[in-house]
């Protein structure tokens, strides 16, 4: 909170006291639970629990996605971009907000669902945010698209291609090189390896780790899979009804959870050699 | 089984403001048309208010004569009164024919499948497309002196594609759902299935085709009565307003004779349109609040 | 497209046991061309579907044409003697009248095919049906197809915006309008048009295509005589147009507004606009396109009034007064006209489709 400006702080994010509610016509629900969270510069932090928990509702929020009846009731987000001065995301509007995004905040959502659009060529898809926030890049295009497919082990052909002709990996490659072509102070990944093949989901997690060493990015990553968070993640934090029941350095969660939510998620994940009852 | 209906019925109704407000209006109109007799007794006060030359020729409207007189001094408020009944009958009529051979044709095309739903679509679709209104501009122009009934008849001919169009889109995705494949294997008849599984479920999209070729034979017979060409004997909405056309009541500023039965038509098409986009909005989930609140 | 396709097929894949199977392959290899060749296919069945039903339609209504002739010929040239056999065999000929229904209809679409011959007029009897209709036809689809296009698009783009921007006062507006006035007829509008804009007001002229005292031509003068008279004819098309678009737009788009790739635009921080028209319009327009088509029947229906409200010289109007005088080849000449303009209108944007989306496949 008190970080002289100008200095890159050592937190991207500080989520304090964070609320959401749903309400309903049985009343509200609360789906997060005042959370307090730090997201260190250039971590790999996972957010780990089953469904239902509210870490997607928590995405969501960070990402000021959330639409009615969900509602961010308490708390604050301060977010430090480098190079801008460290803002309030709960408490940022309209233009303001709209500049902020994919520059500095941007989102890696599940390559299963439809969020390319379905009208739209891949670079077309690349086109039209780094045109919004970087139009300086314009004479650039035709060069870094094929770069940043090429980072994510795409060929260059896919940019003229349409979502529906990409396989489910290919698409979450896609939205992988789409989520760092700004080089953003801090990735949002919602499940990225859900719905994957298992064989496609242990490459898309090293492609993932290699975006953070070649692009510096930090990355915060949602997944009910704690194995993704073992093969992934520096740190762990681990949510149970809507509320942050272990947080801490991802080995050290796994040789020894505190919680016992914790110790059920590491056991559930299936081992080799022994069948998952 | 009468209150499962009239239960499942409120629900429907309490879960759509558009459709109850639809519903309303057309509840109104009917009451309306059912009153109208008396309504023109009473303006006649003992007399025939209709008849020609019953009071002064062009009266503006005022106590006496709520919307005046015409140009044969007949009360324009009770002649559309009696009107209203009878493009309200013709707009039943039509819609009961339409719907009934529009859920056969649904029916045969869309549970049967195959070549039949090939052709019966195709001619279905035809109709659909194709300028119809030269057709039954031709057949109105043979038709002198018929019944109500038979106009209803007329009309229905190209009023039930309407019907059958929604009713086979539903056929075709209820035909897939697992309770009609349960029924198949459990029940031999397709007639048996047809009424105790499609039926129940297709209801409310029979209200759809019926509200829809209701509104398409009302429509097409005020058209026909616009242009002079409406079939002799039948005095409905639309006869009024050619009437006011042909004798000049635009030019001399009696509006009442025009305006009334646009109005009246206007908010009976809206009532109708309400009720279809009322119960596709609660029974189509993919539209659901769709068009609004 | 469709004819010279096969042959092509027959030499590229020489090699191949049967030819059949030529064909199969280089459709499964040109699946755009197969889907063209299907559906120009369907195309001339509805058309021949839909030109029968309209010629026996006409047929089996009572009515003697000869009769009628012979009737407007003493009336107008004061015969007095009765019509010999031989004149009532001569204008039977002339007609098409003789034989059974069957030969007849097989004259009738032989002439029509071959010769684009609809037969004499009556109401301008000797004239040819079809120059009848020729002279009719462009005031029909300047009027009719101006309109049309103009309340797509606004409607379109309206209806757009009133999904966008749903929950809000104006979109609330403009769809509870929508549904209450799309299903008017146009020449409700028009009727109060004209007693608002020429009887009260008198400032535009309600019959009629053109000033009489200016000569047809390309002027300018003429030019603004046409838009001035065509103005209330059309704003009657319009209004409703628009408004039933503006209903059927918003009912796609809102469906539309919910899909994952809408949130992830708005993640990636676009501009509302571009989120519009880009990402959620670009998705939802295009069944318009192929209701745009089917909707111009129910349109040249509800053109026949407006243009017989204001007289206005296009195929409307000489329908009425074809029916007036039972002039049979002229009703079915317009009627004929009417549905071959519409099956190839639908045609033609079916063939567009596919070179504006890209995610349907066509050869199914």
């Amino acid at each position: 909170m008190n970080n002289v400006p100008g200095n890159v702080s050592e937190s991207v994010l500080e989520i304090k006291g964070l609320e959401v509610v749903y309400s309903t016509n049985r009343g509200d629900v609360k789906a997060v639970r005042g959370i307090d969270l730090d997201v260190r510069r250039g971590e790999i932090l996972g957010i780990a629990g089953e469904s239902g928990s509210g870490k997607s509702t928590l995405a969501v929020a960070l990402l000021r996605l959330l639409k009615a009846p969900g509602k961010v009731t308490g708390g604050s987000v301060l977010f430090n971009p480098a190079g801008r001065s460290p803002v309030d995301l709960l408490k940022v509007h309209g233009e303001e907000l709209r500049v902020l995004r994919w520059s500095a905040l941007s989102y890696l959502p599940q390559g299963s669902m439809s969020s390319l659009n379905p009208v739209m060529r891949v670079e077309d898809q690349f086109k039209d945010v780094i045109l919004e926030h970087a139009p300086e890049r314009k004479s650039s295009l035709h060069e870094m698209i094929p770069r940043l497919l090429a980072q994510v082990g795409l060929e260059p052909r896919v940019a003229r291609m349409y979502p529906h002709e990409l396989s489910g990996g290919m698409k979450q490659r896609v939205l992988m090189a789409i989520a760092v072509a700004l080089e953003p102070d801090l990735v949002i990944a919602d499940e990225p390896t859900t719905a994957l093949d298992v064989t496609i989901q242990r490459v898309i997690l090293q492609s993932l780790a290699d975006l953070r060493t070649d692009f510096g990015v930090t990355l915060m990553v949602i997944s009910h899979d704690m194995g993704v968070h073992a093969q992934l993640a520096d740190r762990v934090a681990v949510m149970y009804e809507g509320q942050l029941v272990e947080v801490g350095d991802v080995r050290q969660v796994f040789k020894d959870p505190q919680d016992a939510y914790t110790r059920q998620l590491i056991e559930s994940i299936p081992k080799l050699g022994r069948r998952a009852s | 089984m009468t209150m499962r209906f009239l239960n499942a019925v409120l629900r429907t109704i309490r879960n759509s403001r558009r459709l109850a407000a639809g519903l309303v209006i057309l509840g109104v109109m009917v009451l309306l048309a059912l009153f109208s007799p008396l309504i023109v007794n009473a303006i006649g006060g003992g007399k025939d208010p209709i008849e020609v030359a019953a009071y002064e020729k062009w009266l503006v409207p005022g106590a006496g004569h709520l919307l005046g007189t015409d140009q044969f001094g007949r009360d324009v408020f009770a002649m559309v009164m009696k009107a209203l009944s009878v493009s309200l009958q013709i707009g039943a009529i039509a819609g009961i024919i339409s719907t009934v051979v529009g859920v056969i044709v649904a029916f045969v095309a869309g549970y049967k499948g195959g070549w039949i739903d090939g052709i019966l679509s195709t001619f279905t679709g035809i109709l659909l497309v194709i300028p119809t209104f030269p057709l039954l501009i031709a057949l109105s122009a043979y038709a002198k002196n018929v019944t109500l009934f038979q106009v209803g008849v007329m009309i229905s001919i190209f009023a039930w594609p309407f019907a059958a169009k929604t009713i086979r889109s539903q056929v075709l995705s209820l035909r897939t759902r697992p309770y009609v494949d349960l029924a198949r294997v459990s029940k031999a008849r397709d007639i048996e299935i047809i009424v105790t599984e499609l039926l129940p479920n297709l209801l409310p999209f029979i209200g759809v085709g019926f509200a829809s070729s209701a509104l398409g034979a009302i429509f097409g017979l005020v058209g026909l009565e616009v242009i002079g060409l409406g079939p002799g004997g039948v005095v409905d909405l639309g006869q009024i307003i050619y009437n006011a056309i042909t004798t000049g009541a635009l030019t001399l500023g009696a509006w009442p004779m025009f305006v009334v039965p646009i109005v009246l038509l206007t908010l009976l098409f809206a009532a109708l349109n309400m009720v279809n986009i009322g119960l596709e909005e609660v029974y189509n989930p993919r539209l659901r609040g769709v068009a609004g609140e | 497209m469709t004819a010279d396709a096969p042959p092509v097929v027959a030499v590229d894949k020489s090699q191949d046991s049967a030819p059949s199977r030529g064909v199969r392959a280089w459709l499964s290899r040109h699946p755009l061309a197969a889907y063209a060749i299907r559906r120009v296919g369907i195309y001339f069945v509805e058309l021949w579907g839909a030109l029968t039903i309209a010629f026996f339609f006409f047929r089996l209504i009572p009515g003697d044409p000869v009769q009628t002739l012979i009737q407007t010929l003493q009336q107008n040239y004061m015969y007095n003697q009765q019509a010999s056999t031989e004149l009532i065999a001569r204008y039977q000929q002339e007609f098409g009248l003789t034989g059974n229904m069957f030969s007849q209809y097989l004259k009738y679409m032989e002439k029509l095919v071959l010769h684009g011959d609809l037969g004499p007029s009556l109401i301008n009897y000797p004239t040819p049906a079809q120059d009848v209709i020729l002279r009719a036809l462009p005031w029909t689809i300047g009027l009719l197809g101006i309109s049309a296009v103009l309340s797509w698009i606004l409607g379109v783009i309206l209806g757009a915006i009133a999904g966008w921007r749903r929950g809000k006062l104006g979109s609330a507006i403009a769809t509870n309008l929508s549904i209450a006035l799309s299903h008017v007829p146009y020449f409700f509008v028009a009727l109060i048009l004209v007693y608002i804009f020429a009887y009260s007001m008198g400032v535009l002229p309600a019959r009629s295509a053109y000033d009489s005292n200016i000569s047809p031509g390309i002027s300018l003068e003429f030019i603004g005589s046409v838009l001035k008279y065509g103005l209330l004819p059309g704003l009657s098309i319009v209004v409703i147009g628009t408004l039933s678009w503006i209903l059927s737009t918003r009912m796609l788009m809102v469906p539309v507004l919910g899909e994952d790739y809408l949130v992830y635009a708005e993640a990636k921080g676009l501009k509302g606009w571009r989120i519009l028209t880009r990402y959620a319009l670009r998705n939802c327009y295009l069944p318009q396109i192929t209701a745009f088509g089917i909707s111009l029947g129910f349109i040249f229906n509800g053109n026949v009034l407006v243009e017989q409200l204001f007289n206005y010289p296009g195929l409307g109007t000489t329908l009425v007064t074809a029916i007036q005088q039972l002039d049979f080849n002229t009703i079915l000449g317009v009627t004929d006209i009417a549905i071959f303009s519409v099956l190839t209108a639908v045609l033609l944007l079916d063939l567009l489709l596919p070179l504006l989306d890209p995610r349907v496949k066509y050869w199914k």
